[in-house]
């Protein structure tokens, strides 16, 4: 009872107190509280795969899990806590929302990245951008867990410069008619609408001739293949759009509007990341250790300090990450996920390496040993991820630009 | 103030920041460091009388405004920024930290409140010639108990603006074992000579005792316990001062990178120059949460508080060292000349990041704190 206490102090209004209060009755009557996690050598799944790779089944049933609690926080009202009240949200300010995920925090639900892209990125779009039939239809449903969304915006040919995407949509009679391909495609073989940043001028510069579609899936012409990574599982699909036609009444805002759109609803989650990944930082931190105690090299003094380097950083960045997130809205620069992601990803990187070095050819090699073998899965998942969502050469660029205001490279 | 809130201390930095810019430009931290003392008695009074910096952290019964860890490290971090000359780290920080870590009431009574109004400037003179806190000669002054007290006899070395003390808190052996002990700078046997110093504008001395008069702080036996509770909780604000130079020099690179042109072009919109100003952010903006968290988590009487300030300052002097070296490099033959600030930072630095033990030497005490 004394963490519900704790809990409720974080709300700062009488409104918000109530509102904490029926979240923490929703929140104990249909989750286990989160229990203190302590990792233990040997027991449990090894969880070393920074990258989801389970396939199939395995994932439709992760995504059924995900939809099932997002409808429990419908029904209960925190499904949709900032949402328009006429399409079924509760109209409250950001505070509330805030609010219910760190109280939420303390609870021990699903995984939600299945749903994370269309709770985050695809309604923030439609929402803001799109029309009120849109966001009745699409962006209510998406909160209310009845469809899952994905992102088209990568492209083979539009990686770190995605204004350069290259798939072209064209009027034709009934709406537009959308060809190309995008890639690195998150939920691609189970979502049911896509978000599309297409070419509709090409004609004008790059970033005036986009728009944004949303797409349904089932569209005939829509080809999704899974993309088969380095760690030899699929975490990301392909999606061909072959004479995809829908109508005009999917596009999301105006035509030529899809770059402000893009930019506009990736600014929306100006803060720091959440927690999920600083803390399998922190078990895999704890896991080399009793790597090195294990392996009889806790006295040797060049591992004892590449540990505590290693501690000393993911410390810090974790740090970070809370201090932006306790940051007043309005003294944000917009590239605190710059900086987590950055720190993030350069602690990522160094436990791989340890464990390269604690574990010799076991980390080459599979003897059979728990906790050994895969480690070489998340080194090499530490490289997808210093890739994904902007390099560190795109980050650091923001950080100079936007953060130091370093001028842009001369045209 | 100790919770206070984000908006109250974003108005304690700004006016620390306005002070020091007015009265410790850099013109000003150039001409004190080249006096012997090394500090502006004028200065020195002005941070007590105007803004009780001093007693900061000292409760009121001693005459301090009895702030936090938390607030302290705003201080420190504004006097880094301003590279303030001066016995501010040794007397109201080092010094205070160690009669505040005794557990002796009359000595704080007796001692604490000259310090909070900096009427004395106190030092701790606790190492030897190996430099090192941790090592076996901090304890090598001998402690003869004469009368009521002691004389010490022995040498110390490395002394913290040992030029401008008035007191010394020296660690000496005694028969019940390691002790801290006060000895005032003009007691008989007390000889003290200025050591030249890479970072002028931090003097350091040694001071050798013969037979001098000296008080126990707390009791025999605990000198250890007094010296370790002193020093983390003084990392944790030297940390501070270490993320306010770096911040500086890392200004000082984007402000040059923004006017200087070379090829045609002003530099900072290479990408070589712009990912390096964007790297010394990161160690930077990280190097601050850490010491943030520390600073909290002592004044929380968190349980981890020690870990968190060796975490902070091994940290924030790899920050430091790593702005202080890449914004000379950035400046290019500029950097490299007396006229600019940029070796007045680099050697502050450098400094720093061997005052309190080496950042290697933190991670080992860090590793040490949680059992490992």
């Amino acid at each position: 009872m004394s963490i519900d206490k704790d809990l409720l102090e974080l709300a700062e209004s009488q409104e918000e107190r109530a509102f904490a209060a029926d979240a923490l009755q929703f929140l104990a009557a249909n989750a286990p509280r989160r229990s203190e996690q302590t990792v233990q050598w040997g027991e449990g799944e090894e969880r070393l795969a920074l990258f989801h790779e389970s396939s199939g089944a395995d994932e439709l049933a992760e995504a059924q899990a995900a939809r099932s609690w997002q409808r429990k926080r419908w029904s209960a009202g925190f499904g949709w806590i900032t949402g328009p009240v006429e399409h079924g949200g509760r109209g409250l300010p950001d505070s509330f929302d805030r609010l219910y995920r760190m109280l939420e925090g303390a609870f021990d639900i699903v995984d939600m990245s299945p749903l994370r892209i269309g709770l985050g990125t695809v309604q923030s779009a439609i929402r803001y951008h799109g029309s009120a039939e849109q966001i009745g239809e699409y962006a209510a449903s998406l909160m209310r867990g009845d469809r899952i969304a994905c992102q088209l915006f990568s492209e083979p040919e539009a990686g770190s410069d995605l204004a350069g995407v290259r798939t072209r949509a064209v009027r034709v009679e009934g709406g537009w008619r959308l060809d190309g391909q995008k890639v690195w495609t998150s939920n691609g073989n189970f979502a049911d609408i896509g978000l599309a940043l297409v070419r509709t001028d090409p004609e004008v510069a790059k970033h005036k001739g986009l728009t944004m579609f949303i797409v349904p899936m089932d569209t005939p012409g829509i080809l999704v293949r899974p993309l088969r990574q380095m760690t030899g599982g699929a975490s990301f699909c392909e999606v061909f759009l072959d004479g995809v036609v829908i109508p005009d009444s999917l596009r999301v805002g105006l035509a030529g509007s899809g770059w402000k759109v893009a930019t506009d609803t990736l600014a929306h989650e100006r803060r720091a990341t959440g927690d999920r990944s600083h803390e399998i930082v922190a078990r895999a931190t704890e896991l080399l250790w009793q790597l090195a105690v294990r392996s009889g090299r806790d006295h040797d003094p060049l591992i004892r300090d590449a540990w505590a380097k290693l501690y000393t950083n993911v410390r810090a960045a974790r740090f970070q990450q809370q201090r932006m997130q306790a940051t007043p809205e309005e003294v944000l620069t917009g590239a605190e996920r710059a900086m987590d992601k950055l720190l993030l990803v350069n602690n990522m990187r160094a436990i791989g390496q340890l464990a390269l070095d604690l574990l010799g050819p076991r980390f080459t090699t599979d003897t059979g040993e728990w906790g050994t073998f895969n480690w070489n899965k998340w080194l090499m998942g530490a490289l997808g991820y210093r890739i994904a969502g902007g390099t560190d050469e795109v980050l650091r660029g923001m950080l100079g630009e936007r953060v130091l205001g370093l001028p842009r490279e001369p045209k | 103030m100790s919770g206070a809130s984000y908006e109250e201390r974003a108005a304690l930095r700004e006016s620390l920041r306005a002070f020091f810019a007015r009265y410790s430009p850099e013109s000003e931290v150039r001409r004190v460091m080249a006096t012997e003392s090394g500090y502006d008695p004028q200065l020195w009074r002005r941070m007590s009388d105007d803004l009780g910096l001093q007693g900061f952290t000292i409760p009121a019964e001693y005459g301090g405004s009895g702030f936090g860890a938390a607030e302290l490290q705003i201080v420190l971090e504004e006097m880094g920024r301003a590279l303030v000359c001066g016995p501010f780290f040794a007397s109201s920080v080092l010094a205070t930290n160690v009669l505040l870590s005794a557990d002796d009431t009359t000595a704080r009574t007796d001692l604490l409140p000259g310090l909070a109004d900096g009427s004395c400037i106190a030092t701790l003179a606790a190492l030897g010639e190996t430099g090192g806190y941790d090592a076996a000669d901090v304890f090598e002054v001998r402690a003869t108990p004469i009368g009521e007290g002691h004389a010490l006899t022995g040498r110390r070395t490395f002394v913290p603006d040992a030029p401008a003390a008035d007191l010394f808190l020296v660690t000496a052996a005694t028969d019940d074992g390691p002790g801290v002990f006060a000895v005032d700078a003009t007691a008989s046997g007390v000889e003290r000579t200025a050591l030249s110093t890479l970072d002028e504008t931090r003097k350091q001395g040694t001071v050798e005792f013969t037979g001098s008069p000296a008080r126990l702080i707390g009791r025999a036996g605990e000198g250890w316990t007094i010296l370790e509770r002193a020093l983390v909780l003084s990392s944790a604000a030297l940390a501070a001062e270490h993320v306010g130079g770096a911040r500086r020099a890392l200004e000082m690179a984007v402000e040059y990178a923004k006017v200087r042109e070379q090829f045609g072009r002003v530099i900072g919109s290479f990408q070589a120059i712009k990912h390096r100003c964007a790297d010394i952010l990161l160690a930077v903006e990280a190097a601050t949460s850490t010491v943030v968290a520390a600073g909290e988590a002592i004044d929380a009487g968190n349980a981890e508080y020690d870990q968190l300030a060796h975490l902070a300052l091994a940290l924030a002097s790899d920050a430091y060292l790593f702005a202080v070296t890449e914004n000379i490099e950035i400046h290019g033959g500029i950097g490299f000349t007396w006229e600019s600030a940029a070796h007045l930072y680099y050697k502050r630095g450098v400094t720093g990041t061997v005052t309190l033990g080496s950042p290697a030497a933190n991670r080992a005490a860090l590793l040490t704190s949680m059992g490992r």
